[in-house]
């Protein structure tokens, strides 16, 4: 899978102002997408993954937001650009499907007006042109009778239609790149698959890349090509889809990937990490940040790298090498 | 739409008869009555008696109720016992005025309080923000009276730009002549009022934008690209403006309220003047009138607040 890179990200830290001090939630994080590929990033709550989507996107409050690093999207350095510039990628070139399709979408705008204001924006289309698109989009992601539901408002909407209509508004435009946070988090499992499929039939249509937040490795294992580990802020592991399930290296991987829960398992108990993400606030940086939560093994001396251990895998540090579960020790 | 709209109508009703009956019982339980202020000593207390029982205040609270609604619905409120005209007449010539002054002085308080509370939300922090707070301490701690008798007479003694009491000048004829002229007489009261009507709508719309400016579908506004100005225009300003249009109403309502001491202060004759005296001297078929009037018009303020809701938000209408 070696295409056009779409999307490169190059050392970049994102801090906040918390309180007039900055604290940082991503650290040095590189990653690259290509065309037709799946990215997923995953990881637990407060590991980072959405801020760093939020980044890419340009929608921080820049007044207590530092984004240092590159962003490298289609030949243009996206950091360096002014919110008007950015304007014109945002929802054209770039589209953003996002979590919660309650919250999401305007109450007192309708489905069909919420649509068209991506091309309102962006195409010279007439307003025929527009209404014809936006009935298209409709159809496209599998809502019936999009001339009704486009005069419909958000509160009429089943939770599973109101995500299409989230994605109907991500791809309005038909983006080379789409980051879609936690889609399917909010949705019962059938329509988790149907959104899933979705996805992909839109990615294959306009070549685009996708990178895929969430938190359900079942989800990943369905969909992704690349997967990206993040904990507290960095990427603790990185790998081709299949490797990263059948080798993983990371115990923050090995310990997500046995927290999964399999039909087969023969205990009664699920495996739990214990503990949680440190708050941004009380992590130290120059430390191995996974090191509290298995006490049990040797931590990393000082703050560690991650290191390309095999083609396309990398993990950080070393203390993965001798890492047990506590049970097999 | 309609169906919300009939629905909210018909709840009215048993809403005005309730607040009739109370009206009418908080009026019979205040002490006194209209004859003893007006009758000296040396009257015959038997006399006295046969004037109370003509005005039939021996009769039972709900016979005397009952002839109160009937006379009400024939546009009959009674006698005034102290000025000795009908009560609609004595009324009539002051209903206008309140209404008017109290517009007016609505109408300032929006125009005033609305671009206000959009900067501050919309800059929240920033030193216009505190400049809008400090405004807001001044125009919510001054007590009222103090404010109009300083503009009285700053502006009216001492500067001499508007008239110091009134409604219409007496040698203004004709309708421009005269509309102006009473314009002019409310001109100051009106915005004296209107400003320091503005404290909680300025606070609302403020937190109710900063709320906004987080929401998700904001959000998604700003991912489609959609400039600044714009997600400002279309899904914050307007979504916050609800809360705002809810309390429109309401708004009403206090401001007639309030206008009893802005009347007081500027010597101009409306309802809070014409309340404060009936109720001084014990004046019921004012009291009771002015009293179910407020009434109504608050339960039409309310009505009117959940059209305008109804109206701009489609999540609380009746399909």
């Amino acid at each position: 899978m070696k295409e056009e890179t779409l999307l490169s990200i190059n050392g970049v830290s994102v801090a906040f102002k918390i309180n007039g001090e900055f604290y940082t939630a991503i650290d040095d994080v590189s990653l690259e997408l290509h065309r037709d590929e799946v990215l997923a990033i995953v990881g637990e709550s407060g590991s980072g993954k959405s801020t760093l989507a939020t980044t890419v996107i340009g929608l921080h409050n820049m007044n207590a937001t530092q984004v240092t690093g590159e962003i490298n999207f289609q030949g243009k350095e996206i950091l360096e650009l002014s919110e008007d510039e950015f304007n014109d990628i945002r929802g054209d070139e770039m589209g953003m499907i996002f979590q919660d399709p309650l919250a999401a979408l305007n109450p007192l705008i309708r489905i069909g007006d919420q649509i068209k204001e991506s091309l309102d924006v962006h195409s010279d289309m007439t307003e025929d042109q527009k209404q014809a698109r936006v009935h298209e989009l409709l159809d496209q992601v599998g809502i019936p009778h999009p001339e009704r539901v486009a005069k419909q408002f958000p509160h009429q909407l089943s939770g599973g239609m109101r995500q299409r209509i989230i994605i109907a508004i991500a791809i309005a435009n038909k983006p080379q790149l789409i980051i879609a946070d936690e889609p399917t988090t909010a949705l019962d499992v059938t329509i988790q698959a149907q959104i899933l499929d979705l996805l992909k039939d839109i990615q294959r249509e306009n070549h685009a890349g996708i990178i895929l937040i969430t938190h359900d490795l079942g989800v990943v294992a369905e969909v992704a090509d690349t997967v990206a580990v993040m904990y507290a802020g960095e990427i603790v592991e990185q790998a081709p889809v299949e490797t990263l399930f059948n080798n993983p290296k990371h115990p923050y991987t090995r310990s997500l990937l046995r927290a999964m829960p399999t039909i087969d398992s023969e205990s009664d108990e699920l495996y739990v990490v214990e503990g949680a993400v440190p708050s941004i606030k009380d992590m130290d940086r120059n430390s191995d940040l996974f090191a509290p939560r298995i006490p049990w093994t040797k931590p990393d001396v000082g703050h560690p790298v991650l290191k390309e251990i095999a083609p396309n895998h990398y993990v950080r540090g070393e203390s993965w090498r001798e890492f047990k579960f506590k049970d097999e020790l | 739409m309609w169906k919300t709209i009939i629905r909210r109508v018909l709840i009215m009703i048993p809403q005005i008869v309730i607040l009739s009956v109370l009206v009418f019982v908080l009026a019979k339980l205040m002490p006194g009555d209209p004859f003893s202020g007006t009758i000296g000593p040396n009257t015959d207390p038997k006399q006295i008696e046969a004037l109370k029982r003509a005005a039939g205040l021996f009769d039972p609270w709900y016979v005397q109720y009952w002839h109160w609604i009937v006379n009400l619905f024939h546009g009959n409120l009674g006698q005034s016992y102290t000025l000795k005209q009908p009560v609609t007449t004595v009324l009539g010539n002051r209903i206008g005025n309140t209404v008017w002054l109290s517009l007016l002085s609505l109408i300032v308080s929006y125009a005033v309080a609305i671009p206000l509370g959009m900067t501050s939300g919309r800059h929240d922090g920033s030193r216009r923000d505190r400049g809008i707070a400090i405004f807001n301490y001044f125009t919510f701690g001054l007590p009222t009276f103090v404010v109009f008798l300083l503009g009285l007479y700053f502006f009216g003694y001492q500067l001499n730009w508007f008239p110091t009491s009134g409604t219409v000048s007496i040698n203004a004829s004709g309708f421009f002549a005269e509309a102006s002229s009473r314009l002019y007489h409310m001109l100051l009261p009106g915005a004296l009022a209107g400003i320091l009507g503005t404290t909680s709508t300025i606070q609302y719309l403020r937190s109710e934008i900063i709320d906004a400016k987080s929401q998700d579908y904001v959000r998604t506004a700003r991912s489609k690209g959609v400039p600044t100005s714009k997600v400002y225009s279309r899904h914050i300003f307007r979504n916050s403006l609800l809360p705002i249009a809810a309390f429109a109403g309401f708004q009403i309502t206090g401001l007639i309220g309030g206008s009893v001491v802005i009347e007081q202060v500027f010597s101009y004759p409306g309802m809070g003047q014409l309340f404060i005296t009936a109720i001084t001297s014990r004046d019921y078929s004012v009291v009771t009138a002015i009293v179910l009037f407020t009434g109504i018009l608050a339960l039409f303020g309310s009505l009117l607040s959940d059209i305008i809701l109804s109206l701009v938000d489609p999540r609380i209408r009746i399909e």
